[in-house]
């Protein structure tokens, strides 16, 4: 009863408030125009728009915030189908499917579908936040070192083997060699410098926002712009929005990705490029027949799988984040950082503390939800028409917004020689036939998994190899599912072509 | 002449086969091999190099213990590479003079690698500009200071040169263009998102 009086106080509160609705619209509105960027993160957006929230009250602040993040989780996929280069870090199975859609006048479909898709996902993850927060929380606290290690591990290579199907080696050569790329700089645990070679700059390690504008950005400007007849997204948007049977047909897939993202969010540490990976690779594994050889070529049901999954991951990512006051991801990191800035201490005493603050947040992802969808709809055909301009136009103006995106990162004109470099690598690589989104999402990944497998190797030095396998059932698991993922790759997918 | 021209149209061929950028190029078994090669010479040298950092705890903590693990796994995969390359065709040969000149002599016949080569130098020279030059002009309006910054300038400059090289408009109209785009996005960062340029700090 006393929660049902607190969500009708909230609802109150939130309905004869107009800045709110206004707060939470402008945050949808930048968080799209900001994830479309290309390589412009969602942490990136949510880190450098705290500013604008100073001067806000503690409601309006988190409703802008919430709006921030719900919209910029979408943005991603936006310059990801229209121009090939992908917003986010998280949009890239999208970018993979949805572009090749573009090219064939499907464009505006493919944008429609992915809004489609991320409106289900916030749901899926809100209604699962709301409904399974102690089911998902205990999962979620299972996952230590090993696990984690272990996680990262596997993210990595379905990246590597989804991405280059023919021939996964390749995938996961491209993938090992961004872990040693993500080694650069000072070790977390002795403080150690690797691969330094006395560089300051390099102490810091490389960051992962100018390699991915790099990778995508630089080497696609390299790839697309000397060619003589570049391809072009036609200007015709078509029909935008999905048919209510496609949807019942995907309700399965957005429900299995939905729940993928969800739980992913929830562990500390997985961000949604995990999610959509994941839920981009068990979503063709779980697909018909029909459907699995349209993966890859430009697959609807794939860009469902990605954006559900990865949007999913908002509400997954602030469950641990408001009950244990522990970041899912980075961006929800950022949330914290919002509410702490606001005297909102999240944690297991956040209903003590701030009564109904809780099914404010819940209302207010309800309605960044709504005018994400809205704002995205409004916002295809513009979108559409812009990117369909020639690439010989598009691609030498998309130039200094890569230099901008890398150097805002840490206002570091290093990170601007990193995206050069990258660049320069990722057109090479690319030449010879290696993908480049598992380097990217290994650079991510790196620390997380280096840290942890040490962390982990601590422990089974006390305890011996075989307990550990023995008792720590979720982690043995795992390690199987990443032994089947290599397995799969070199003797049933590739064949001798491995 | 013959010759560039079908191998100018090879190249574009390709280029639309592989239709910019979705999906890796297909890499011929010689192109796979001389991969390996350079790969594994990578991976080799980032186990030794891991093998030789400081190891001031436990052999279970040591900074370069995932690293010597994914170097040698890179190494392997690397070696797995090469062995199918050659299995598929793939010949090994020393690098002869002859036949790089060769190789260059081809490949700069084909328009897309000549404009692909100066476009690279023209993004080097861009970046390295943007990280050298470093000024900024404040000019007061009274209720507002309009901002110039060296960042603006070069990329102006940059952008109407590529744009002039590649879509082949009147140098009025690349500038225009340059010139507009440029202006907008750093007045989004500067004035709209508070991040200053990056000569302005």
């Amino acid at each position: 009863m006393e929660a049902l009086a607190q969500i009708q106080d909230q609802l109150v509160l939130i309905a004869f408030d107009p800045w709110l609705w206004a707060a939470c619209l402008a945050g949808v509105t930048l968080g799209i125009l900001w994830g479309a960027m290309p390589g412009l993160s969602t942490t990136m957006a949510m880190t450098l728009l705290i500013g604008l929230t100073v001067g806000m009250s503690q409601y309006t602040a988190i409703m802008f915030m919430l709006g921030v993040y719900t919209g910029s989780v979408f943005g991603g996929a936006i310059s990801a189908v229209l121009v090939n280069i992908p917003g986010t870090p998280d949009a890239v199975p999208t970018m993979i499917e949805g572009y090749r859609l573009a090219r064939r006048g499907e464009g505006g479909l493919a944008l429609g579908t992915a809004i489609s898709a991320s409106f289900v996902g916030n749901w899926v993850g809100i209604v699962l936040l709301i409904a399974l927060i102690p089911a998902i929380l205990f999962l979620a606290l299972q996952f230590r070192s090993w696990e984690m290690f272990l996680l990262s591990l596997w993210g990595i290579a379905i990246c590597g083997s989804m991405s280059s199907m023919e021939a996964p080696i390749k995938g996961w050569i491209s993938g090992w060699i961004g872990l040693l790329v993500s080694f650069v700089g000072l070790d977390a645990i002795h403080g150690v410098s690797r691969f330094t070679f006395g560089s300051f700059y390099l102490d810091d390690g490389i960051g992962f926002i100018p390699v991915l504008i790099g990778l995508f950005g630089v080497s696609e400007i390299l790839r697309v712009l000397p060619q003589k007849n570049p391809p072009r997204i036609p200007s015709e948007v078509g029909p935008v929005l999905p048919s209510l049977n496609a949807l019942v047909k995907y309700l399965r897939p957005s429900f299995r990705s939905g729940l993928i993202g969800t739980v992913i969010g929830a562990i500390p540490g997985a961000g949604a490029n995990v999610a959509s990976f994941f839920a981009y690779d068990i979503g063709r594994r779980r697909a018909s027949k029909a459907e699995q050889a349209k993966w890859g070529k430009g697959s609807y049901e794939a860009i469902v799988c990605s954006e559900v999954a990865n949007n999913a991951n908002v509400g997954g990512s602030l469950l641990p984040t408001i009950a244990l006051g522990i970041p899912g991801n980075a961006a929800a990191a950022a949330i914290l950082a919002a509410l702490q800035l606001k005297s909102v201490v999240p944690g297991p005493l956040i209903q003590v503390e701030n009564p109904g603050l809780i099914y404010f947040i819940y209302i207010g992802l309800i309605i960044a939800n709504f005018f994400m969808y809205g704002m995205a709809i409004a916002l295809i055909k513009p979108c559409v028409k812009l990117f369909s301009l020639p690439k010989t136009l598009l691609m030498p103006v998309i130039l200094p917004i890569c230099v901008l995106g890398a150097f805002a990162v840490n206002l570091n004109i290093f990170d601007v020689y990193v995206m050069l470099a990258s660049g320069l690598v990722g057109f090479v690589l690319h030449r010879f036939g290696f993908p480049l989104a598992p380097l990217v999402l290994a650079v991510i990944l790196g620390p997380l998994a280096d840290e942890n497998l040490r962390r982990a190797l601590l422990v089974f030095e006390d305890t011996g190899i075989l307990t550990v396998l023995w008792e720590r059932k979720l982690g043995t698991v795992l390690l199987l599912v990443v032994l089947y993922t290599f397995y799969d790759g070199i003797f049933r997918r590739g064949g001798s072509r491995a | 002449m013959a010759t560039s021209r079908s191998s100018d149209r090879d190249a574009e061929s390709r280029s639309a086969e592989v239709e910019a950028g979705e999906k890796p190029d297909r890499a011929s078994p010689g192109s796979d091999l001389a991969a390996a090669l350079v790969i594994g010479v990578f991976a080799a040298l980032a186990v030794v190099f891991s093998i030789r950092l400081d190891v001031p705890g436990s052999i279970y903590t040591a900074p370069g213990l995932f690293p010597v693990i994914i170097g040698s796994t890179l190494f392997a995969m690397a070696a797995v590479l090469g062995w199918r390359a050659i299995q598929a065709g793939a010949k090994f040969s020393a690098p002869s003079s002859r036949r790089a000149l060769r190789w260059v002599t081809v490949t700069s016949a084909t328009g897309e690698a000549r404009r692909t080569a100066q476009l690279m130098a023209l993004v080097t020279a861009y970046v390295l500009l943007v990280g050298l030059i470093n000024f900024e002009f404040a000019l007061p309006l009274g209720f507002f200071t309009l901002r110039i910054s060296s960042y603006e300038v070069i990329s102006v400059i940059m952008v109407a040169w590529i744009l002039r090289l590649f879509w082949r408009a009147h140098p009025a109209r690349c500038l225009v263009v340059a010139l507009v785009s440029v202006e907008l996005l750093a007045a989004i960062f500067r004035y709209g998102f508070g991040i200053p340029m990056p000569a302005g700090y």
